[in-house]
């Protein structure tokens, strides 16, 4: 019965002020901070969480070293053969002599690189067809059997391919990088082009809006998160497509090293590249989350 | 009350059907509606569900071509949007990534007149409809009265004469709806807007508007017209629903030609 559920309402909330969130936000709006005093209960609550926080990571490092110290023990009371499996400090004495020789430095230095343009690149050049086929519906139909099972070839097995076209090199591997991102960020990118908000659409052809007013202004914008997660699941994939690539080329980067590591039956010398490798892909990987903080900063 | 009929018409439909095609059928969304509505008059189209009343907002606002009939603007054919025309969407639709002013300004940037004088204009608009120091705010930070609020600088800083609002004030809880219909109402009559208000609530199109329209199930066509006179001299969302008695008469009429139970 709407015509009599008024009755109830004070006649003064029609007065803006009556619904300012003031003590949702409590930003600048007369609500100060109660950080001043806190309670008894709150401060043992606060110190169990930080005593929790300081145990996990504690449980953690040990983890870390006990395996390495068990692996240790093994190798030197001879339980385990360090010939087939390494140990420690031989692995430790093998990444000092990389580092002194300075080839460490070098061979991560391609992985990186080659790595960085594979997935930036991958990246772009998805996300650039991912707007053509948001352009062009026709185009996205056209192409759309062709993308799905470009999808599901394993993108290595192309490798030899490749090396054919591109040369026994650099371009070859980046070549591979890109083709193990580039098909993933198209179909992420375009199924969040999709997603977007037909009623913002709607908004802003209400004003008007040119096609390319409605990528810059809403799709593209709307899509950031999108893209970098692309950009994200892209760092993974495409150290798979340098590694791969640097085993078949076989000149430079931690994969060759990991190669000829295992031509030359040097144990510590495949398992210290791929402790470098670990290394780099976290790195890689963080370098990626900063900067997803910078740019979607309206999200938190 | 004034008598705004006496005014030149502003808006103007005629014979306006529409429909949609699709693989299966076709479905027809309107019938041959015709209706005026004269410079600076409030009216308000209610109608059951699903009667077509988006599609009409739609065509008037030249999102959408009719597949009959004409829509006119003072006197001037609508083939595409205009920014003749203002449009408000049941959610606010403010784009989280952008500061409220960058909201506010979103409809002057699509048109190319985002330029000092027009932030300054929109600045002191947010100022004037309680929104003024929350500018470099995000919406996530703003309750829902607020964010609409928004949503209203960003309709009326591109100055359109013709508002059309679809359910703008649905997606509130009570409070705020009857707070923000006082007070969206009150802002569109200062301005000396003309006005058309698709609601499904009965109430609220009584309270607001000077005429109300009611169409019929789809395909959605004028069934009656109400001019509104409440008898108050104000059009206050409260005070009309609980101090006229001629509020529960229209209401009783609506209702019924609604035919909710068809």
């Amino acid at each position: 019965m709407p015509d009599g559920r008024g009755n109830d309402f004070p006649k003064k909330l029609a007065g803006a002020d009556q619904y300012l969130p003031e003590t949702r936000l409590g930003l600048g709006l007369g609500v100060p901070p109660q950080a001043a005093e806190v309670s008894e209960d709150h401060r043992r609550y606060l110190s169990g969480l930080r005593r929790r926080h300081r145990l996990i990571a504690l449980a953690r490092l040990a983890l870390a070293v006990g395996l390495v110290a068990l692996w240790e023990t093994a190798a030197r009371l001879r339980w385990i053969d360090p010939f087939i499996i390494s140990q420690p400090s031989q692995i430790a004495a093998t990444l000092l002599n990389l580092a002194r020789d300075g080839s460490l430095w070098r061979h991560s230095a391609w992985t990186v690189s080659e790595t960085v343009v594979g997935f930036t690149a991958g990246t772009l050049i998805g996300t650039l067809i991912a707007v053509a086929l948001w352009w062009s519906s026709n185009l996205s139909r056209v192409l759309e059997p062709y993308i799905v099972v470009l999808n599901s070839v394993p993108k290595v097995a192309l490798g030899p391919i490749f090396i054919v076209w591109l040369g026994n090199g650099i371009p070859a591997i980046i070549a591979m990088a890109l083709a193990i991102s580039v098909i993933v960020t198209i179909l992420m990118v375009f199924t969040g082009f999709q997603e977007v908000d037909q009623d913002k659409i709607k908004l802003l052809r209400t004003f008007g809006a040119t096609k390319t007013q409605l990528l810059r202004l809403v799709v593209l914008p709307a899509s950031l998160p999108t893209i970098i997660g692309a950009l994200k699941v892209n760092v993974g994939l495409s150290l798979v497509g340098t590694i791969v690539g640097e085993f078949l080329v076989s000149q430079a980067g931690l994969g060759f090293l990991i190669v000829y590591g295992g031509q030359v039956f040097k144990m510590s010398l495949i398992m210290a590249s791929v402790g470098v490798l670990c290394l780099v892909s976290i790195a890689l990987y963080y370098g990626v989350t900063w900067l997803e903080r910078r740019f979607l900063g309206w999200k938190t | 009350m004034t008598a705004p009929s006496s005014l030149k018409p502003r808006l103007s439909l005629k014979g306006v059907s529409l429909t949609y095609q699709h693989r299966h059928g076709e479905t027809e969304a309107l019938r041959d509606v015709s209706l005026t509505v004269a410079s600076e008059e409030f009216v308000s189209i209610v109608g059951p569900s699903g009667c077509g009343k988006s599609s009409l907002l739609s065509v008037v606002a030249g999102l959408i071509r009719p597949t009959a009939g004409e829509v006119r603007i003072d006197g001037d054919l609508v083939e595409r949007p205009t920014p003749k025309v203002g449009y408000m969407l049941q959610h606010d639709h403010l784009f989280p990534w952008r500061t409220i002013l960058d909201n506010a300004l979103l409809g002057l940037e699509v048109m190319g007149r985002r330029d000092a004088a027009a932030v300054r204009k929109v600045r002191s608009m947010l100022e004037r409809y309680g929104l003024g120091g929350f500018e470099r705010y995000y919406p996530r930070q703003l309750s829902g009265g607020m964010r609409q609020r928004v949503a209203l600088v960003r309709t009326l800083a591109t100055d359109p004469e013709v508002l059309l609002l679809d359910e703008p004030f649905a997606s509130l809880d009570y409070q705020t709806r009857l707070a923000l219909e006082d007070e969206i109402g009150h802002i569109l009559r200062e301005e000396r807007k003309t006005v058309v208000l698709v609601t499904h609530d009965i109430s609220e199109a009584i309270a607001m508007s000077d005429r109300v329209v009611v169409l019929s199930h789809r395909p959605g066509t004028v069934v009656a017209e109400h001019r509104i006179d409440l008898g108050l001299g104000t059009h206050s969302a409260l005070s009309a629903r609980n101090d006229s008695p001629a509020f529960r008469t229209y209401f009783a009429a609506v209702w019924k030609e609604l035919d909710v139970h068809a």
